[in-house]
């Protein structure tokens, strides 16, 4: 009987094994080579060393693009963050219920469209009005893409959320800008800041519309896909796990946030 | 003329196609403690908020101490809300909830501090003072909702059912306690609920609602004994309508044909010949006689056809005239000795009926 147990259990759990190792091996090798002192990927290991770090740091255009990427993050941090919050807000405050699904499955739409189509699209319009590529209108680009994800965050946040507390505080005296001060600010200001966080998330990774965008300019991304037609280098291991690091902060950082607020 | 604390004239309210309140027109007096009572969708709560200043009515007004205050925002009026389920703030304290309104106000924080240790030993948290309302139960939540509503000296206290998610025992408990708070501070509390036995309990006056209107304004006793109307009757504690039509009027009473035989009643404004109407009769204020005797002017002769003990009282169906189902209410030493299918004779008292009219 014990051994049918281990049985029926450890088919699951083999699977569940391959999954994980579909998912993340790529990812550790990776992460494994940005360590080690061959300049190929080859096994064995000779030896351990950071020196790849220090190259890929001392490499003048690393740090350019390590700049444009942090702009662009905090841009759509900022930009989504409290766009898409507000929006969200203005979403589950709709009395009509058609609207708002209606609305929310249009702010969806950005995420559904091909990046492709979104980052030509908008390299077609920004030289209709005259704006010259840049880190201007991949900074636009990086909000829009954001927007769906920070706009279903909030949602899901915002629908469990007691709108007479509200009409409690404005009961006791309190105007609507108090109201939204003392009360709807405090209760949503983690959810908004987690939302925000993903959105950066979002735009340290983004490849194609800031591609088609930033003209001559180059963010952490677009560097290393121009290295890479070089040959692979460990550098740009090294960038790649350093990028890697940096999200997985960003996206804990965002779901712990959410989850205290809930 | 001295001024009512709360005056409500010609109101209407209309959502969209639906309406809410129909020319509604009543006045609560300084210091009362009043009920709206009514099933759900009575527009009970409609009327709460509108006083509140949450909804805007589509015509009349609402006068508070005399100051028509029908267009004033709600942070503005000088009255308080207890909500449905608490409404605290949940990321504040009890005391800072407590405190909130009069931090608005721009309280000296001193005065704050006394005023909430008052407002907190009024609904008995005085210990409490310090935890986050997640940390309380039902009961505690709605103390700190009432203390907080409290706090900011309301000229009129709403309520908006806050007892009805409390279990039974618990609710009984608010009950009494809320209307001796009310009696302590002299204060005017309008009180919206959906249960009868609350209204009873509590109520200087209970405004009976039923769709949109007001269908009877009175004391718990009026309401109770002297209902109006069939509809009065039916939602306030059980009865037996017994139904006909009027069949001869003198001057000491009326002769009504009814579904049980012929039955004599008080006479009442307005009664025409051939009107129809209901003999209402409480189920407690039946008597029971064994065997069955002659039917007369107030006693119909019937079967038991059901006996439904209840602890503290027996309840009997008994059927008169081979289809009606009439129910009685009586002690259980009253009942020794009846079974199901024994001979019965119901009688009551003259004042015990009322003659409603069908509308």
């Amino acid at each position: 009987m014990g051994d049918e147990m281990v049985k029926s259990r450890l088919l699951p759990g083999l699977f569940v094994a391959l999954v994980l190792f579909y998912l993340y091996a790529p990812i550790i090798v990776i992460v494994f080579f940005s360590f080690t002192t061959s300049p190929r990927l080859s096994l064995p290991v000779e030896g351990l060393t950071l020196a790849w770090y220090a190259r890929a740091f001392s490499d003048p255009l690393i740090p350019m693009a390590l700049q444009n990427s942090a702009i662009l993050a905090l841009l759509s941090a900022v930009g989504g963050g409290v766009a898409g919050a507000a929006f969200a807000y203005g979403l589950v405050t709709l009395r009509n219920r058609r609207w708002r699904d209606a609305l929310l499955s249009a702010s969806m739409l950005p995420a559904i469209v091909p990046l492709l189509v979104i980052g030509i699209a908008l390299a077609v319009f920004f030289r209709t009005i005259g704006l010259p590529q840049g880190l201007t209108g991949a900074a636009v680009g990086h909000v829009l893409v954001s927007l769906p994800f920070v706009i279903l965050t909030m949602n899901s946040r915002l629908e469990s959320f007691d709108f007479t507390i509200l009409e409690a505080a404005r009961d006791l005296g309190a105007s609507r800008f108090q109201a939204f001060r003392d009360i709807t600010l405090p209760l949503i200001r983690p959810s908004v800041v987690g939302a925000a966080l993903l959105a950066a998330a979002l735009s340290l990774d983004e490849f194609v519309i800031t591609w088609f965008n930033i003209g001559s300019q180059q963010t952490v991304p677009t560097l290393v896909w121009g290295l890479m037609r070089r040959g692979i280098d460990p550098s740009v291991n090294a960038i790649a796990t350093f990028l890697l690091v940096l999200l997985t902060c960003l996206v804990i950082g965002s779901n712990l946030l959410n989850k205290r607020n809930s | 003329m001295t001024s009512h604390a709360v005056e409500v004239v010609g109101l209407s309210k209309r959502f969209g196609s639906m309406t809410a309140l129909e020319q509604i027109d009543f006045k609560i007096a300084d210091g009362e403690f009043v009920s709206l009572l009514g099933a759900s969708g009575c527009g009970k709560s409609t009327l709460l908020r509108i006083i509140s200043g949450f909804d805007r009515p589509s015509r009349g007004q609402v006068l508070i101490y005399g100051e028509d205050l029908t267009n004033r925002l709600p942070e503005r009026r000088p009255t308080n809300m207890v909500f449905q389920r608490g409404a605290l703030f949940p990321h504040m304290s009890v005391r800072e909830n407590v405190g909130y309104g009069l931090r608005l106000r721009g309280v000296q924080r001193a005065q704050i501090n006394a005023r909430v240790d008052e407002m907190l030993a009024l609904v008995r948290l005085e210990a409490l003072g310090d935890r986050d309302p997640a940390q309380l139960s039902g009961g505690q939540a709605q103390r700190v909702a009432l203390a907080r509503a409290l706090a900011a000296e309301p000229r009129v206290l709403l309520l908006d059912e806050p007892l009805s998610a409390l279990d039974l025992k618990l609710r009984q408990q608010m009950q009494l306690e809320l209307r001796a708070i009310q009696k302590r501070l002299g204060a005017t509390f309008v009180f919206v609920t959906h249960d009868q036995t609350e209204a009873l309990v509590m109520s200087d006056r209970i405004a009976i609602m039923n769709a949109g209107r007001i269908e009877q304004y009175g004391t718990p006793r009026d309401i109770y004994r002297r209902p109006s109307s069939i509809f009065v009757s039916d939602f306030v504690g059980a009865t037996n309508l017994l139904r006909g039509h009027v069949s001869g009027l003198s001057a000491d009473g009326v002769t009504l044909d009814t579904e049980v035989g012929t039955l004599h009643a008080a006479i009442g404004p307005g009664l025409q010949l051939g009107q129809r109407v209901a003999l209402s009769i409480r189920p407690e204020a039946i008597r029971v006689g064994r065997g069955a005797g002659a039917s007369a002017d107030r006693q119909i002769a019937g079967a038991i056809a059901e006996i439904v003990y209840q602890g503290n009282s027996i309840r009997l169906r008994v059927v008169v005239a081979g289809s009606v189902s009439v129910w009685v209410e009586c002690r259980d030493e009253e009942a020794d000795g009846l079974g199901i299918g024994n001979d019965v004779t119901l009688s009551w008292a003259a004042g015990a009926a009322n003659l409603l009219r069908e509308s």
